[in-house]
C-alpha cells in the first residue's frame, strides 16, 4: 500500500471531481454540524452532557483567544475556533480504523492501484491550502475593517525608504504565510499517514503501530492548535494600529 | 506547474474546500458559538447576581438575628416584670384571703361562744330548778321524823338557798 501525494479521485459530480479527502472533509463537516446542532438544540442553564462538552470546548477556547486578542475576542473566536475544531476533527478522523484502508482496486496505466475510499483530509494539499487561504484572506479583511483602508495600505507601503523596504518584506511575508500554514499542516499529517501505513504493513501490523497512533494523536492536536493560534496571532498583529509616528 | 500537479492541486477542489470551510464557519458562528457564548455570559451574570443576592441575604440574616436577640431580651425583661407583678398580686390575694379567713373564724368562734354561754345559762337555770326540787324532797324525807314542822320549814329554806348558791 502506498500513499500518493495527490488525493485519489473517487467519482465526479458533473465537472467536479470528488476525491477521497473531499469525502472525508464532508463527513467531518457533517459530524461537526451535527454535534453543533445537537448540543445547542435545547440550551438550558443547567446543561445536559452534550451541551456541557460544547460549553467546555467554547469556554476553554474563548479564554485562550481572550488572553491574546483582548477585546477583539468576540470577532476572532468563531474564526479561530472553527479552524481548530475542523482541523482537529479531520486529523482524528483520519486515525479511525477503515479510513485509508477500506477502498477498491483500480487499473491505472496497466498497474493495479489500491484507492482508499476515505483519506485523512489534511493529507491533501488542496484542503490545507484552502484553509490557509481562508485564514489569510479573513485576516486581511479584518485588518481593513479595523484599520481602515489607508492605515492598512500604510502597513505595506511607505514613502520612507527603510519602511518601504520593511513593508515589501511584510508583503512577501503575507504570501509565505499561506505556504507555511498549508505546508506545515499538510506535511505533518501526510507524514503521519505514511508513517502509519508503513508501520501497519505486513509483519508490523500488530502492536508496533500503537505508539505511532499515540504520536499521531498528539500531532493531530498540536497541528490543529498551531494552525489556529498562528491565525489568531496573525490577526492580532495585522489588526493592531501601526505605530507610524516614530 | 509540475509541483502543483504532483501535489494534486486543482482549482475546483481548492474552491470546493474553501466553500466547505466557509459553510462550517458561518453555520458554527451563527448556531454554535453565538448561543453558547451567550449562555456562558448569561450564566456568569446570573452567578454574579446570585452571589450578590447571597451577600444581601446574609446581611439581612445577621440583622434579623440581632433583632430577634433584642426582641427576646425585651420579652424576657417584660416577662420578669409580669412575673414580679403576678407574685405580688398573688401574695396580696393570699394575705387578703388569710385575713378574711381569720375574721370569719373569729366571728364564728365568738358566735359559738355566745351560743354556748346562752345554752349554759339555760341549762343552769333548769338545773337550779331541778336541784331545788330534789333537795326539797330529800330534806323532807331525811328530816321529816326528828324535827318540828317549824324547824323543818326553816332548815329547808336555808338549805335550799345554800344549795342554790353553791350550784350557781
Amino acid at each position: 500500500m502506498e500513499v500518493t501525494l495527490a488525493a485519489e479521485k473517487i467519482f465526479s459530480i458533473g465537472p467536479i471531481p470528488v476525491t477521497n479527502t473531499m469525502l472525508t472533509a464532508w463527513l467531518v463537516t457533517l459530524v461537526l454540524i451535527a454535534f453543533a446542532f445537537l448540543s445547542t438544540r435545547k440550551l438550558t442553564p443547567v446543561p445536559n452532557p452534550l451541551q456541557n462538552i460544547a460549553e467546555f470546548a467554547v469556554d476553554t477556547f474563548q479564554d485562550l483567544v481572550a488572553s491574546v486578542a483582548g477585546e477583539k475576542t468576540k470577532v476572532f473566536l468563531p474564526i479561530v475556533a472553527s479552524f481548530f475544531f475542523f482541523i482537529l476533527l479531520g486529523n482524528y478522523f483520519g486515525l479511525l480504523p477503515g479510513i485509508g484502508t477500506i477502498g477498491f482496486n483500480r487499473i491505472e496505466e496497466g498497474h493495479r492501484v489500491f484507492v482508499p475510499l476515505f483519506r485523512s483530509m489534511n493529507s491533501d494539499l488542496n484542503t490545507t491550502l484552502a484553509l490557509a487561504l481562508v485564514s489569510v484572506v479573513i485576516t486581511h479583511y479584518l485588518a481593513v475593517k479595523y484599520l481602515g483602508i489607508k492605515d492598512y495600505i500604510g502597513k505595506f507601503l511607505s514613502l520612507h525608504p527603510i519602511f518601504l523596504f520593511v513593508g515589501l518584506l511584510e508583503l512577501i511575508g503575507e504570501f509565505t504565510k499561506i505556504l507555511s500554514l498549508s505546508f506545515r499542516l499538510f506535511g505533518n499529517i501526510f507524514a503521519g499517514e505514511v508513517l502509519l501505513s508503513t508501520a501497519s504493513s505486513k509483519i508490523f501490523a500488530f502492536i508496533v503501530p500503537i505508539p505511532f497512533y499515540f504520536l499521531e494523536l498528539l500531532v493531530g492536536f498540536v497541528q490543529a492548535l498551531i494552525f489556529a493560534m498562528l491565525t489568531l496571532v496573525f490577526m492580532v498583529i495585522l489588526t493592531e494600529k501601526h505605530a507610524s509616528e516614530h | 506547474m509540475g509541483v502543483i500537479q504532483s501535489f494534486g492541486i486543482q482549482p475546483v477542489l481548492l474552491l470546493a474546500q474553501i466553500v466547505n470551510f466557509l459553510i462550517i464557519f458561518f453555520l458554527l458562528k451563527k448556531f454554535f458559538y453565538a448561543p453558547i457564548v451567550k449562555m456562558l455570559e448569561d450564566r456568569r451574570a446570573r452567578i454574579e447576581e446570585s452571589l450578590k443576592n447571597a451577600d444581601v441575604i446574609e446581611n439581612r440574616l445577621e440583622e434579623t438575628d440581632v433583632k430577634v436577640a433584642k426582641a427576646l431580651e425585651e420579652a424576657r425583661a417584660n416577662a420578669q416584670v409580669v412575673m414580679q407583678d403576678a407574685k405580688a398580686e398573688a401574695r396580696r390575694i393570699v394575705d387578703e384571703a388569710t385575713e378574711e379567713g381569720h375574721k370569719i373564724t373569729e366571728s364564728a368562734i365568738t358566735e359559738a361562744r355566745s351560743q354556748i354561754e346562752l345554752e349554759r345559762l339555760k341549762m343552769q337555770k333548769e338545773l337550779q330548778g331541778e336541784t331545788a326540787t330534789i333537795a326539797g324532797v330529800l330534806l323532807k324525807k331525811v328530816l321529816g321524823r326528828t324535827m318540828s314542822s317549824k324547824e323543818k320549814q326553816e332548815l329547808t329554806k336555808t338549805s335550799i338557798s345554800q344549795i342554790t348558791k353553791q350550784v350557781s
